[in-house]
């Protein structure tokens, strides 16, 4: 049987660079809110974003 | 199982499901001399025996989630990707399971369906097939198409190894073909993917899948392989393809065995990303995001 994604099978792969650079793969749209909120200043992120826009919820997460 | 053998009915008349169903029988059969992909191998992939990509009859999934790091037109998107691969690219970002076709759990296609229709109506614009390599597991991708929503965007990637039997079995099935350009030339694949006569399959299923469906071109560039690999495969899309979306991946990262390569073992230069989107300019490509 396939898992079911809210068992926490979902996945996404960060590698984070010491300069900040931030490389991810199989990005869910949680993990593109998550980091969006961390660097809203970063358009690729932004494009990526579930709608609607990130809420006060996903502020806090990412603080 | 010869070719020929396969008789197809023609694809106006029926639905993508319908279609999916109907050659899947003749699909399983061709497991007995397994020729779905460039390397022919030949074996008999009903009993134990096991070709270059040791699948089974069976797939099996590792990963079925919605995504948004496809390209922006596809996401978000229902990523489904199947274990076991018929290349062996040294840098594979999910080369655990690529590598493995036991990898994750066996194929449901009506539970995957179910999930599908549930990411669609929360807002997923299409349903994608990836691996690893989908094709070498094409009984179970025509399992899992014959009960699939109908109507979504179905997008199929692919390493674009497959040989003429496997497109035939994929005809008509899929919105997008997805291809991976990997490398410009056969000596890097080789060293690379352990893969020979790379540049004659790829270009063939790019053809094909540029006449029978919508094709999109992938490019991870990696680094020091700006000149060799992508300079080629540019000029060659730009003069055969003119117009095909493509898409240069420049975010490479040395995951699974790319430190076995000196070259691999860190991310691309900004240097060498300046390049490549200069070589795609100049080439007159129609990039995407």
């Amino acid at each position: 049987m396939t898992p079911e994604p809210d068992r926490a099978e979902q996945m996404t792969e960060l590698l984070i660079k010491q300069d900040g650079t931030i490389y991810v793969h199989n990005l869910t749209p949680e993990m593109a809110l998550v980091l969006s909120t961390l660097n809203p200043d970063d358009p690729r992120f932004r494009a990526r974003l579930p709608e609607p826009a990130p809420t006060a919820d996903a502020r806090a997460i990412a603080s | 199982m010869s070719a020929t053998a396969f008789a197809e009915p023609r694809a106006s008349t029926h639905g993508r499901r319908k279609l999916a169903q109907q050659r899947l029988r003749a699909a399983r059969e061709s497991l007995a001399d397994c020729q779905l992909c460039a390397h022919h191998c030949g074996v008999n992939r009903l009993t134990s025996t096991r070709g270059r990509c040791g699948a089974g009859s069976e797939g099996r999934v590792f990963s079925a989630q919605v995504e948004v790091s496809d390209e922006l037109e596809f996401i978000p998107c229902f990523a489904i990707a199947l274990s076991g691969c018929d290349l062996r690219c040294a840098f594979c970002i999910t080369g655990a399971q690529s590598w493995n076709p036991k990898a994750g759990e066996p194929l449901d296609a009506p539970a995957l369906a179910v999930r599908a229709q549930r990411a669609l109506e929360k807002g997923a614009r299409s349903i994608m097939i990836l691996g690893g390599e989908p094709t070498i597991h094409l009984p179970s991708v025509l399992e899992l198409v014959s009960a699939l929503p109908a109507d979504a965007t179905l997008i199929w990637k692919t390493n674009g190894h497959a040989s003429a039997l496997a497109r035939r079995f994929l005809a008509d099935l899929f919105d997008v073909w997805l291809v991976d350009y990997k490398f410009g030339n056969d000596d890097c694949a080789h060293r690379l993917a352990r893969i020979h006569g790379y540049t004659s399959a790829l270009q063939e299923n790019l053809a094909w899948a540029a006449e029978n469906s919508t094709l999109v071109i992938r490019h991870l560039l990696m680094p020091g392989h700006v000149d060799c690999c992508w300079r080629p495969a540019a000029a060659w899309i730009g003069n055969h393809l003119p117009g095909v979306r493509v898409n240069l991946r420049a975010g490479f990262w040395p995951a699974w065995q790319a430190r076995r390569h000196a070259e691999l073992c860190d991310p691309a230069p900004s240097a060498d990303v300046q390049r490549a989107w200069d070589t795609a300019r100049d080439a007159g490509l129609h990039l995407i995001e």
